[in-house]
C-alpha cells in the first residue's frame, strides 16, 4: 500500500489541471504506471511468501530441536512404557544430528535472510528507478503540454477561428447549448460573424468620417490662409498707394526740416545750458584731444592751444586750464588768414 | 498751353534747392569719414593753416562743383550750418569749432574759399 501511495503521489499532476493534457497521453501513462506498480507488487509478493517459507522452515526446526532437547533431558516429558523395543537409541548421537539440523536450518535462515534482504535492497533500487521513471515521464508530459499551450499562444487567430474552435471543443466535451437557446450552434456562428462584420464596417466608416472631416477642415484652413494673404496684400497695396500720394508732403517736409536743421540749428539747439560754465579742466599746452562732457556725457573736442571748451550737445562750456610752458615762442610758419586768426584769439 | 517742361524744370530746381543744404550736409560728413578725419587731423589742419578745398580728392572737389551748379543759392553754406551738419555724427570736431576760436576762424576762412571755388566754377 505504502508504495501504492508512493507510486500515486509520484504520479500527481503537479499543475493540477488534468484538462490541459491529452487524453491519450493521459491514458498510455496511466497505463506505464499500472504496469510498474503490478510488476513491483508481484515481486514483492513473492518475496514475502518466500520468506514467511524460510521463517515457517525455521521455527519448524527449532520446535524439532527444543523436542529433542526435553526428550534428552530426562525430566518430566513422554514416559514411554511398555514392551515395544525401539532398538537402540544413542541420545547423544541424536542430539548432536539435531544440533546439526539446527545449526544448518540456522545457517540456511540466516542465508536466506540475508538473500531476502539483498533482494529487497535491489527491489527498493528498482522502486526508486521506476519512480525516476514516472518521475521523469510526468515532467516530459509537462513540457510537452506547455509547449502545445505556448505553441497555441504564438499562433495569432482570428476572433472566428478562436471562437470555433471553442465551440467544436465543447461539442467534443459534450457541453451542448440549451434547447432553449434556438438556432443552433450554426446559427450562432453566423450571427457572430454577423456581429463582427458589423461592427468592422461601423468601425470603417467611423475612420472614414474622420479622414472627411480632417480634410474639410485643412480645406477650411487653406482657405483662410488664402484670405489673410490677399488681405494683407490689398494692405500693402492701399500703404502704397498712400505713400505715393502723399509723397510730395513727405518730400516737403524732408525738405523743411533740412532746411530747419542747415541753418538756424546751432542758436536752436543751444540747450538751456547754453553759456553755462562747468568746472575746468587742466592739459598742458599743445595737448589736442577728447574728454567727455560732464554734463551730458557727450565726446568734446579740444584743440592744442583752446583755452575752453563747449559740448555740442548740452552746449555747456568747460575752461581749460593749460599747464607748463607755451610752445609759442618760436612761431611757426602758418598762412597770413591763420596768423590773423591767432592774434585774434 | 502752359510749358510743362519750363514747369518740371523749375519743380526739380526748386526742390533741389530745398534738400540741398541736408544733401551737402552729409557729403561733408561723408568726407570727413572717408578721410579718418578726427580731433587731432584737424587740429594739425587749423595750426597749420591748411586748406580743405586743398585736402579734398580732385573727385571729391568735381562732386562739390556739380552739386554748387545744382544748388545755385548756396548762401546756405555757412560755418554755423558746417557746425551742425557734423554735431550728430563728428560731435568732438563740431565743439571743437564751438570752444576754440582759432578752429572758428579757419572754418569761417575754409566756408569763403569753397564759396569762391564753386562760385569760379559757375
Amino acid at each position: 500500500m505504502a508504495l501504492r501511495r508512493m507510486a500515486a503521489r509520484a504520479l500527481g499532476n503537479p499543475s493540477g489541471s488534468p484538462q490541459d493534457e491529452d487524453p491519450l497521453e493521459k491514458a498510455a501513462k496511466f497505463s506505464k504506471e499500472m504496469a510498474a506498480e503490478t510488476i513491483i507488487e508481484n515481486e514483492v509478493a513473492k518475496k514475502k511468501a518466500e520468506r514467511e517459507e524460510a521463517e515457517a522452515r525455521a521455527a519448524e526446526a527449532r520446535a524439532r530441536a527444543r523436542r529433542a532437547d526435553e526428550g534428552g533431558g530426562g525430566g518430566q516429558g513422554f514416559q514411554i512404557k511398555g514392551g515395544v523395543d525401539l532398538g537402540t537409541i544413542n541420545l547423544q548421537t541424536e542430539r548432536e544430528k539435531a544440533q546439526k539440523e539446527l545449526e544448518e536450518l540456522k545457517n540456511r535462515a540466516d542465508e536466506q535472510a540475508q538473500a531476502t534482504g539483498a533482494e529487497n535492497a535491489s527491489l527498493r533500487d528498482k522502486i526508486h528507478e521506476q519512480e525516476i521513471k514516472m518521475l521523469q515521464l510526468t515532467f516530459q508530459g509537462q513540457m510537452e503540454g506547455l509547449t502545445k499551450v505556448i505553441e497555441r499562444m504564438g499562433t495569432q487567430k482570428n476572433f472566428m477561428e478562436q471562437y470555433t474552435e471553442a465551440m467544436e471543443t465543447a461539442k467534443a466535451l459534450g457541453m451542448n447549448l440549451p434547447s432553449g437557446q434556438g438556432g443552433g450552434l450554426q446559427l450562432q456562428i453566423e450571427l457572430k460573424k454577423l456581429d463582427f462584420e458589423q461592427a468592422k464596417a461601423l468601425k470603417e466608416l467611423s475612420r472614414a468620417e474622420k479622414a472627411e472631416e480632417r480634410r474639410w477642415n485643412l480645406e477650411l484652413k487653406r482657405l483662410e490662409d488664402e484670405r489673410e494673404a490677399k488681405r494683407a496684400e490689398l494692405d500693402l497695396q492701399r500703404e502704397r498707394n498712400a505713400m505715393w500720394g502723399n509723397m510730395p508732403q513727405m518730400i516737403g517736409a524732408a525738405a523743411a526740416r533740412g532746411i530747419m536743421e542747415g541753418r538756424g540749428a546751432p542758436a536752436a539747439q543751444a540747450s538751456s545750458n547754453a553759456g553755462k560754465v562747468s568746472s575746468h579742466l587742466e592739459a598742458p599746452w599743445g595737448e589736442a584731444g577728447e574728454f567727455n562732457c560732464p554734463e551730458c556725457n557727450e565726446v568734446v573736442g579740444v584743440g592744442p592751444t583752446a583755452k575752453a571748451a563747449a559740448c555740442p550737445k548740452c552746449g555747456i562750456k568747460i575752461p581749460i586750464r593749460r599747464t607748463g610752458e607755451k610752445p609759442g615762442a618760436a612761431p611757426k610758419p602758418e598762412a597770413p588768414a591763420a596768423a590773423e586768426g591767432e592774434r585774434r584769439e | 498751353m502752359p510749358d510743362f517742361r519750363n514747369l518740371g524744370n523749375m519743380a526739380i530746381a526748386g526742390f533741389v534747392g530745398l534738400v540741398g543744404p541736408g544733401m551737402a550736409a552729409g557729403f561733408l560728413v561723408q568726407l570727413l569719414k572717408e578721410h579718418k578725419v578726427d580731433v587731432q587731423v584737424i587740429s594739425q589742419w587749423i595750426q597749420e593753416g591748411r586748406s580743405l578745398w586743398g585736402e579734398m580728392s580732385p573727385d571729391n572737389q568735381q562732386d562739390m562743383i556739380a552739386l554748387g551748379a545744382k544748388l545755385h543759392d548756396i548762401s546756405w553754406m555757412t560755418p554755423d550750418w558746417a557746425i551742425e551738419a557734423v554735431r550728430k555724427d563728428l560731435p568732438a570736431i563740431a565743439s571743437l569749432f564751438l570752444g576754440w576760436p582759432k578752429a572758428r576762424h579757419w572754418l569761417d576762412r575754409q566756408i569763403t574759399i569753397i564759396h569762391r571755388e564753386l562760385k569760379k566754377e559757375s
